[in-house]
């Protein structure tokens, strides 16, 4: 089968094309990662608009298909290359655990770590001041998903079982930035958590994806001291 | 085989998320109420089932399971037949992809534009006699209106969002936009043709039309 070139197009520096690229090292394709300025409104132009309607990235172009949504990307990385992170055994229950973990992930672990995120990191790199109430609304939510995510750990290996899935995997990219406010105390207090953190973040394919958006945040320092 | 059971209550649109796929495949189901106004989602005995104490929780046989898509999603594949695969799981990675992308786009662009006017007009005044907050309700149909311009360009190239059948990215969208339509801006559907004929032929879906019955449209 010829190999046809997957291409990612975004800002390495954003969790959600983090997320794509997690996919991609883990299921070991090679892939093109188009740069694109949030600045420069790169994600308004006519043809990344064609791309991606709602204007925001990442997009993955794969051979003839276009996909944007971070998380239909990653399941169809995985789905491609690496189903055994999508399904598990491949039995009905295996899948639907791996879904469960998948839910959780976007809508209760998501909304707090990410509001979280915005105000403790974005909002002051972007020059503005952090809405303490709102963290601290957050902080609370967080912590009762914690608890459930130390009780299922304490009894699972993992999130959907005793394998290693994309449901553990599609936290880590917000878990990133999140581990690098004064919050990350929160986890560090959940032993299981904590310790199933720290095996996501050693991965080889985690700290790659990190590598990119390092450099990424580096090169738009270096630009933006060069335009004082 | 024994009915699967969904735990939770009819009005709710996570809850008629999972009934609209267990009617659309023509599965047999129990409807286990969890009174959520009476606090019952909190309970241990519900804990139990989903931790998150929200509803639905879903059990069939051993197997408890929660988050409303993940349940669906198990429901379409235990249930599918050749003709009837509404994740196109079995049609190819193209086209399950295609399914993944617009029922995440249901989540995360759909949703939350239209469910802060959903939940301004008929939710919290129902539930905690609050008064409606025209300014978010006036900012998130700005925001639906950018969403529905998207999904009119794309029902315009593509019969359903999907594809060219119905899938579980269009059945997503059912719950929501059900409550939507009985707020006071049902009316901004009029802009869009192409969408407002996309949901009335969702709701003219038998599927539909049967777990419509058991949600209020009057509040």
């Amino acid at each position: 089968m010829a190999q046809t070139a997957v291409k990612v197009y975004g800002w390495a520096v954003s969790p959600f094309v983090a997320r794509a690229l997690l996919c991609l090292e883990e299921a070991g394709v090679d892939y093109e990662l188009v740069p694109m300025s949030r600045e420069a409104g790169d994600h308004l132009r006519p043809d990344f608009l064609a791309r991606n309607p709602f204007a925001q990235v990442p997009v993955l172009q794969d051979g003839d298909l276009t996909l944007f949504e971070s998380r239909a990307i990653a399941r169809h990385v995985l789905r491609k290359h690496k189903p055994e992170l999508l399904v598990g055994d491949g039995s009905p229950e295996a899948a639907a655990l791996v879904d469960v973990w998948l839910e959780v992930e976007a809508h209760q672990h998501h909304p707090p770590t990410g509001a979280i995120m915005v105000q403790c990191i974005l909002t002051p790199l972007l020059g503005g001041v952090r809405d303490q109430a709102v963290v601290d609304e957050n902080v609370a939510k967080l912590k009762k998903v914690l608890a459930v995510y130390e009780a299922r750990l304490s009894a699972s290996r993992y999130l959907a079982g005793e394998s290693l899935t994309l449901a553990d995997l599609s936290h880590f990219p917000m878990m990133r930035y999140f581990m690098e406010t004064e919050y990350a105390a929160l986890v560090e207090e959940l032993p299981h958590v904590k310790a199933w953190w720290e095996e996501l973040n050693a991965r080889p394919a985690a700290r790659k994806v990190t590598e990119h958006a390092v450099n990424a945040a580096k090169l738009w320092a270096l630009e933006k001291a060069e335009q004082q | 085989m024994s009915p699967v059971k969904v735990f939770g209550h009819p009005m709710s649109t996570n809850v008629a998320r999972v009934l609209l796929c267990l009617e659309e495949v023509g599965a047999e189901y129990e409807l286990v109420p969890v009174d959520f106004l009476a606090g019952e989602h909190s309970s241990p005995q519900h804990v139990q089932l989903n931790p998150f104490g929200k509803i639905p929780a879903f059990q069939d046989g051993e197997l408890v399971l929660f988050e409303s898509r993940a349940i669906a999603k198990y429901i379409l594949r235990k249930y599918r037949t050749d003709d009837l695969d509404l994740l196109r799981e079995s049609r190819g990675i193209e086209e399950s992809a295609m399914v993944d992308v617009w029922t995440e786009v249901e989540a995360q662009q759909y949703y939350p534009a239209m469910s802060p006017v959903v939940f301004e007009c008929i939710i919290y005044p129902v539930m905690r006699g609050a008064a409606t907050n025209q300014i978010v309700v006036d900012e998130s149909l700005d925001r639906l209106r950018g969403v529905l311009g998207v999904y009119e360009a794309r029902l315009e190239k593509s019969r359903y969002l999907a594809g060219d059948s119905v899938s579980f990215a269009d059945l997503n969208h059912f719950p929501f936009t059900f409550y939507f339509m009985a707020t006071p801006y049902a009316s901004l559907f009029d802009e869009f043709p192409k969408v407002k004929a996309w949901w009335e032929g969702l709701m003219a879906r038998p599927a539909v039309q049967r777990v419509c019955k058991n949600m209020p449209t009057e509040f």
